[in-house]
């Protein structure tokens, strides 16, 4: 059968049919939903001017944004760099009560939609709320300040860390765990010589990934955040304030900075990722 | 349907995988394919049966050009190391498929007329319901084979068929493969890197290296007459003693060989080949032969091997039956001179050994 | 050489059964680890359930059926009809080329797939808008011709889309690479042509796997709030789904109405979460079947 044989074909000849249409239709998809609307984003800034689009980011108001947004995230992922290793230690290598659920209530971030999330974690965290009213006697107030946005963060971004880890503490090799176990090593220095090497590409990868959902999310954040211009608004809620403003040059010139910066982290990500599997082939 | 190959060849980027090959495979044939990893046999296999076209050259089948022709239109049958049964289908479905996709489908009863004399035919019969991964390695293999015989397939290939058993049941599956052969009146393409496979299974063994075709023979005379030395060390032991061609004759020492046949001038190097096997031993100092020291003894059932050290500490092996070794009477530590019977020289230094 | 052939890659589910930290040491860790579950996943599930019902039953059918969020029901099950059969089209046959041949770009291919996970919901809105609102490329033609997009239910099934493609084909594609090409090459030298190869053989060999894409896609696509927000212009009634409607309900403070109908969404996520961790001990179960069968 001769797959291909117009413009574009595939490096090796296949028996299989399809390859045209299919690659075709994802192509023409793609162009439509994503690379069109892409550059429409791109041209806009250019249309602009360097001199405008630099007034409008260092317009104060849009750097407090701009910080909060990444500033945040990157504690965040932090936290759920913690967390979602102890998480993903917990349930891969100790068996209790609700392993299955827990495992399962992991993937809750994935699948509550987001405003669903804001209201709930608001709910929770409000002086009055469940947890807001055992911190409100230490003098935390976690709800209406940048810590709320800190913490509809986390909660965005616990799956990707547990998830990335998880197979790899899996199979990490038992045998080379327990041979170090039997030359009398303690549980803390084989952590810290060989399980953490293991996965410490994935837990970085799990970190950006982490990181690149925690600066652009928008729905469980807003909720929670109370929104001061300059305190804890965000950069996502800037963009869809100038857009009811018909300010389409100022949301277009925070969303271009936002854009670069997650291209670059998915830059970053897949060169982990790279970097995981040569580990992984290594071993 | 008789199958020729001309001139083909074929590259993965810069791996050349097959340069210039030619090769007749008459029909009703049962050939193997027989070389290392990365000779190029599966490719080849590949290209006859459809699944990839060559860079340049062409297949014929029955005098008619088929490079062209889709694998669907070939009239070819496929059996793969790992099976590649579908797995979502039982037993009865996987071997039904190619009766179920025709365009002019035969009605329900003959297919499971059909289906169910395959499965007596690869004794399979009463594992209709059950799915591959309810099966054993040897009965997934035979399902395969019987899915592949099903469409009445002109040729058939089978790619390292038996390359994912245990040596028993490759065994027994070999044999039943070759009368499974004699009863069908179809050709056979078996790729294999296993050498006691090749030479059991086939009427001739094509021998690949590096893309190429070392020798094509019936199994006896690719194991007698290696036409090169990759041949030689590819296919049963052999022993390699460098030699100097002085004279008309290969000097090795006090011996002299006659070359037969071997065109090489005074005073190049060249290495003598011979099969453990082939080889007389005697004490030393009475026959002129190769000064060797026995190192090791093992005895291997009817036959004793006897590991050699000559000049230099060069390895060799001779095999011998229990009868002979017996009235030699050696042990550990004598000294003995080897002649061999049959030797093979060919020019230039021994090549590399490379395991199959 | 032939493509090796992938065999199935068994995943051990087997566990560490607790042969090495201390019982204090295991019972801390698992302790802070339950402590951080509660706190940020299992609590604000439960809190929507409890403050939806806060007012009582009579109370929370009354939210739930009000005409307005009806209205949003409907429309977030169009957007979910119109959107997620579209990606799950585009999921397979990117899926399907990505799979089974081998091509230059497709890593670029792959990357462009994987974008939608990292740019902010409200960006994915915006886009649209600079294409087809007001001030927009087609803004002035789409006025002319009087074709509403942004504002109107199209513009929200864009973003919507844009935001739940990568769902489907990020499911199957590493499916369809481990399982390699041999049983479709056996299929095609069987006689089969290409939709027969796809129905009877790839299909079935990846359903589960296209199950749970087709899942997670709706998920998404019925909950996406930051995107459709940005294009829908929040008329009630007629452009708001049901997470715009949550946003209103709330920000109108009527908080039992908002998480009546939230619990409508928290709902379907758990039926998702279920869903999901049925396919995976399934899965579990079949390793383990294969692992058993004799050799």
């Amino acid at each position: 059968m001769t797959v291909g044989r117009g413009t574009i074909s595939p490096v090796r000849s296949s028996v299989i049919p399809g390859f045209g249409p299919t690659l075709g239709f994802t192509m023409f998809y793609l162009s439509l939903l994503v690379l069109l609307p892409l550059i429409a984003l791109f041209l806009r800034p250019i249309g602009m001017g360097g001199e405008k689009f630099v007034a409008i980011l260092f317009d104060s108001r849009v750097l407090a944004a701009l910080r909060l947004s990444f500033g945040g995230a990157l504690v965040a992922a932090g936290v759920n760099a913690f967390a979602g290793l102890l998480l993903a230690w917990v349930l891969v290598r100790y068996e209790f009560p609700g392993r299955r659920v827990v495992d399962a209530i992991v993937d809750l971030p994935f699948a509550l939609p987001t405003a669903v999330a804001g209201i709930a974690l608001t709910a929770l965290y409000a002086p009055n709320g469940w947890i807001g009213e055992l911190l409100a006697p230490l003098d935390i107030k976690v709800a209406f300040t940048p810590l709320g946005v800190m913490v509809a963060m986390v909660f965005i971004g616990v799956p990707f860390v547990v998830r990335t880890v998880q197979p790899v503490l899996q199979e990490a090799d038992q045998e080379v765990d327990d041979a170090a176990s039997s030359l009398g090593a303690s549980r803390w220095l084989i952590f810290r010589r060989i399980i953490l090497p293991t996965i410490l590409p994935s837990l970085t990868t799990g970190f950006a990934l982490a990181f690149a959902r925690a600066v652009g999310e928008y729905g469980s954040i807003i909720f929670i955040a109370g929104n001061i211009p300059g305190v804890s608004e965000i950069a996502p809620l800037l963009i869809v304030t100038k857009l009811e403003q018909y300010d389409y040059q100022g949301a277009t010139a925070i969303a271009a900075v936002m854009l670069v910066a997650s291209f670059v982290i998915l830059f970053v990500i897949n060169g982990l990722q790279k970097w995981q599997q040569s580990r992984i082939g290594r071993a | 349907m008789k199958i020729e190959i001309k001139s083909l060849s074929k590259s993965f980027g810069d791996f050349r995988a097959l340069h210039d090959i030619d090769l007749t495979i008459e029909s009703g044939e049962l050939v193997t394919l027989l070389g290392p990893s990365g000779s190029g046999k599966t490719t080849l296999l590949r290209i006859i049966g459809g699944l990839e076209s060559p860079d340049s050259g062409s297949v014929w089948f029955d005098g008619h050009d088929a490079t062209e022709r889709s694998a669907r239109d070939r009239r070819v049958g496929f059996v793969f190391q790992h099976y590649a049964l579908f797995r979502n289908m039982s037993v009865f479905d996987n071997v039904a498929f190619g009766l179920h996709v025709r365009p002019n489908r035969p009605s329900k009863k003959e297919i499971a007329e059909r289906v169910d004399h395959l499965l007596a035919l690869v004794q399979m019969r009463g594992f209709e319901r059950r799915r591959p991964s309810q099966l054993s390695g040897g009965q997934r293999q035979r399902v395969a084979l019987a899915r592949a015989l099903a469409v009445e397939p002109k040729v058939l290939l089978l790619d390292e068929p038996f390359g994912a058993l245990d040596a028993q049941v490759r065994r027994e599956l070999r044999r039943w493969l070759r009368h499974l052969h004699d009863e069908m009146n179809v050709t056979g393409v078996f790729v294999t890197h296993d050498q006691d496979e090749a030479l059991e299974v086939a009427d001739r063994v094509v021998v690949m290296n590096k893309g190429a075709i070392e020798q094509v023979g019936v199994p006896m005379e690719i194991y007698d007459k290696p036409a090169t030395p990759f041949v030689y060390q590819f296919i049963g032991n052999v022993n390699r003693v460098p030699c100097v061609i002085a004279g008309g004759e290969a000097r090795l020492g006090t011996l002299a060989l006659p070359l037969n046949g071997v065109d090489a001038p005074d005073g190049t190097h060249a290495t003598v080949f011979f099969r453990p096997h082939d080889l007389k031993l005697a004490p030393a100092g009475g026959a002129n032969g190769i000064a060797a020291t026995v190192r090791h003894i093992s005895v291997l059932g009817a036959n004793v091997r006897i590991d050699l050290a000559a000049d230099n500490d060069l390895p060799l092996e001779a095999e011998l039956p229990r009868v002979q070794f017996d009235e030699l009477t050696l042990k550990q530590g004598d000294k003995v001179v080897v002649i061999p019977n049959d030797p093979k020289i060919f020019p230039g230094a021994a090549p590399a050994t490379s395991t199959p | 050489m032939a493509a090796v052939a992938h065999r199935p890659r068994v995943k051990a589910a087997g566990h560490f059964r607790h042969r090495q930290e201390s019982a204090f040491a295991r019972w801390l860790l698992t302790g802070v680890a339950l402590a951080f579950v509660a706190a940020f996943l299992l609590l604000p599930l439960v809190i929507v359930f409890v403050q939806a019902l806060e007012k009582g039953v009579a109370f929370y059918f009354q939210a739930i059926l009000e005409p307005d969020a009806l209205a949003a029901v409907r429309l977030t099950l169009l957007v979910a009809v119109i959107s997620v059969p579209l990606n799950t089209l585009f999921g397979l046959a990117a899926a399907w080329c990505i799979a089974k041949f081998e091509f230059r770009g497709k890593s670029l291919l792959i990357a462009l797939i994987d974008l939608p996970f990292s740019v902010s919901p409200v960006i994915s809105g915006l886009v649209f808008i600079l294409l087809f609102g007001l001030q927009g490329w087609f803004g002035a033609w789409l006025k002319a011709h009087d074709v509403e997009i942004i504002f109107a239910v199209p513009g929200i099934v864009l973003a919507t889309m844009f935001v739940t493609f990568p769902f489907v084909a990020r499911e199957l594609i590493p499916l369809m690479e481990e399982q390699g090409k041999e049983e479709e090459e056996v299929a095609h030298s069987l006689g089969a042509n290409g939709w027969q190869i796809f129905r009877r053989v790839t299909l079935p060999n990846v359903k589960w796997g296209l199950l749970y894409g087709v899942l997670l896609c709706n998920a998404r696509a019925m909950g996406e709030f930051g995107a459709v927000s940005v294009v829908s212009g929040h008329i009630r009634g007629e452009t708001n789904t049901m997470p715009l409607h949550v946003e209103i309900l709330y920000n109108e403070y009527n908080f039992a109405g908002a998480f009546a109908v939230a619990s409508l969404l928290a709902l379907l996520a758990v039926v998702t979460l279920i869903a999901k961790s049925a396919l995976e001990w399934r899965d579990e179960r079949a390793a383990a079947a294969r692992l058993k069968a004799p050799v």
